[in-house]
């Protein structure tokens, strides 16, 4: 088979792995080709508006698991393939030296057994690093059930780790795939996270040189709508897995028909908004101090799909509202939809030498549409609307000021 | 009425020129500022741009307002050289948290000029596409920016590509490296054409990562205007990829119903 026709196959293969991810880890020492870009680089996007920034490949599609989600489960016929070694290696250094990506994402069908696939990927690693001296990010998907010493041995030439997650619960994964176990996945990942708490602690007892081990993280990915799961049960296992093994991120992939599919999965178009929601609810639990019970609940364990979830938030609790501006601390700012982080940080500088006016916020980048019902400033105060006690959806809010 | 007129081309010899017309106390109502477009070569000549103090004066300034007039200095719109006299005389006259104040106009404005050329700079590292040119065993590419942001992205690509022999020519002019040192030129040079065989795998790449199922191409056209595709090798696919697309998922959905 030409390499050309293996690419189309492994490539197609991996697209399901929503993760492309090459920001956050560090530059490696030494002469070499390559370079580690901190905030990540995406070099092209696709029209199904993902972005392109590593040569993101399977080594091989064939499988001796048979998850039903998955395109490359054993009893799946779609057509097989496998790269050698130094044929990804110098994929990823030909596509490299033309600006195409950032470095490389490599995942594989498990073949023989666990150990035996992740050595292969390893050894794709290894040649990269040592042989060409390749300094750009490599992801290395973590096969499941492998050796803790070779999960060190990776997170070595790695930049990440992943181990995916699959499926929220332990009831989805053993109706879908079998083979999987949660327990199984689970020590993967805390076998990633001791071995980093350990050079942490080297690095503290004074040891010089520790090596770089998984500078940009670990990372895993939940396959949504696949199961009937509910977005309360996403959301906690998301929330459990950033606290036991601080996790760079959790990606959500609305599950999406596949070829050859399964009878058991639901033939459905991918619910592209719900996974869009449960992006900004894994925001906002990382980066904007919200708890998982506050956004979703017992009463409330989906995520709404019209309204974004921090207005969710704003609508269920008026009695937080309206904020000042002028007066609020940073966590209370934080709440108010339409205004990010950034915005944030731009309106407590700005307090320090004047009061905040309406038109201010403007230039702030706040987004006034969905901030003026809940903000008041020096010069404005919203209307009575939210001592309404009915929650009023999003396209009632448009006041007149 | 302007007592005044500069013309100038670069951070460097815009930063020059405002340093007299400070010392002159010229008002920025006073100034009118040319933009001379065919400069004499000066770039990379001076390393000291990066220094807090306006040298031969006792005029300070933020760090921060030299990293803004740098990005800004290189905006298309010449416009900028009296906008940035504007706020180093602001800065001058009692106004020294200006910066800070994102909701002032002119600081507004001046952000957004910044932001536009930081994102060019982005959208360079990101779109560059290298042919290897076997001839001369070098890495050739041919690629527009925005604004002129070429020599704030030199070092990017010397670090990146130090093992290889390269060049970018752009509108603004070129710059490559030879293993040894970068070099710069305002010269407009349109460079050989050649095919790149690992261009044909890269688009085999391009398509089959991509998943017919969901389409987004508003999203894809945020972060990949229609203005960077003339010299994207990829998007010449992108129309076909969308019209096979529906076909292609119907197909998938009719053979789960079947099985």
């Amino acid at each position: 088979m030409q390499i050309d026709d293996k690419l189309a196959i492994l490539a197609d293969a991996a697209k399901y792995d929503a993760s492309c991810a090459s920001s956050g880890s560090k530059k490696r020492a030494g002469k070499g080709l390559g370079s580690i870009a901190s905030n990540g680089i995406c070099h092209s996007y696709t029209p199904d508006g993902r972005c392109i920034s590593l040569l993101k490949i399977l080594l091989t599609n064939f499988c001796i698991f048979d998850c039903k989600y998955c395109i490359n489960r054993r009893s799946s016929d779609v057509q097989r393939a496998r790269f050698t070694v130094d044929e990804v290696v110098n994929l990823t250094l030909n596509f490299y030296r033309r600006n195409y990506i950032e470095g490389l994402f490599l995942s594989s069908g498990i073949i023989q057994n666990s150990d035996y696939t992740m050595e292969q990927l390893i050894l794709v690693a290894k040649t990269l690093r040592d042989k060409h001296h390749f300094k750009g990010y490599i992801h290395l998907k973590t096969i499941p059930g492998s050796a803790p010493e070779l999960v060190t041995q990776a997170g070595l030439y790695a930049d990440r780790l992943s181990v995916n997650i699959e499926l929220p619960t332990e009831t989805d994964l053993a109706e879908l795939a079998p083979e999987k176990k949660r327990p199984l996945l689970e020590r993967n990942m805390q076998d990633i996270h001791h071995k980093k708490l350990e050079i942490q602690q080297d690095k503290k007892n004074g040891i010089k040189h520790t090596p770089l081990y998984t500078p940009g993280g670990q990372s895993t990915q939940m396959i949504i709508g696949a199961t009937p799961t509910n977005d309360q049960q996403i959301l906690e296992t998301a929330s459990v897995l950033y606290q036991k093994y601080e996790l760079r991120r959790v990606y959500y992939s609305a599950f999406s028909p596949i070829p050859h599919a399964d009878a058991r999965l639901p033939i459905i178009k991918p619910p592209l908004m719900r996974e869009h929601r449960l992006y900004q609810a894994d925001w906002l639990l990382r980066f904007y101090e919200y708890k998982v019970d506050e956004i979703v609940s017992a009463t409330h364990p989906n995520l709404d799909i019209d309204v974004d979830p921090k207005t969710s938030w704003a609508l269920r609790n008026p009695a937080y509202f309206p904020i000042d501006i002028n007066k609020a601390s940073k966590q209370q700012l934080l709440r108010v939809p339409g205004i990010g982080v950034q915005s944030v940080q731009k309106i407590l500088r700005i307090r320090r030498y004047h009061k905040i006016g309406f038109q201010d916020l403007l230039k702030l980048n706040v987004v006034i549409r969905r901030a003026k019902a809940f903000v008041i400033t020096k010069d404005y105060k919203p209307s009575s609307i939210l001592n309404q006690s009915d929650v009023t959806p999003m396209t009632q809010l448009s006041l007149v000021f | 009425m302007p007592q005044a007129v500069f013309i100038v081309e670069s951070f460097a010899s815009w930063r020059t020129a405002a340093r007299e017309a400070l010392q002159r106390q010229l008002p920025p109502e006073y100034v009118q500022w040319n933009h001379d477009a065919a400069p004499q070569q000066t770039l990379f000549a001076d390393e000291s741009s990066s220094e807090v103090v306006l040298k031969n004066t006792k005029i300070h300034v933020p760090k921060h307002f030299i990293e803004l007039a740098q990005k800004v200095a290189c905006h298309s719109d010449p416009i900028k050289w009296s906008l940035l006299y504007q706020a180093l005389w602001r800065l001058q006259h009692g106004e020294r948290h200006l910066l800070n104040i994102e909701s002032d106009p002119l600081v507004h404005q001046l952000k957004i000029m910044q932001r536009h050329v930081t994102r060019d700079c982005h959208k360079m590292k990101a779109f560059v596409r290298f042919r290897f040119y076997q001839d001369e065993q070098c890495y050739i590419a041919w690629y527009e920016p925005q604004h002129n942001v070429i020599e704030l992205t030199a070092n990017f690509f010397k670090q990146r590509f130090s093992t290889m022999t390269w060049l970018i020519f752009t509108p603004y002019g070129f710059i490559g490296w030879n293993q040894q040192q970068l070099i710069h030129s305002t010269q407009v040079v349109k460079p050989p054409e050649n095919d790149d065989l690992a261009e044909s795998l890269w688009l085999t790449y391009y398509q089959a990562i991509f998943n017919p199922a969901r389409i987004k191409t508003k999203a894809m056209l945020k972060e990949m205007p229609r203005c960077y595709w003339k010299n994207l090798p990829e998007a010449k696919v992108i129309k076909q990829l969308l019209v096979d697309a529906p076909d292609k998922v119907n197909q998938m959905l009719s053979r789960s119903a079947e099985n």
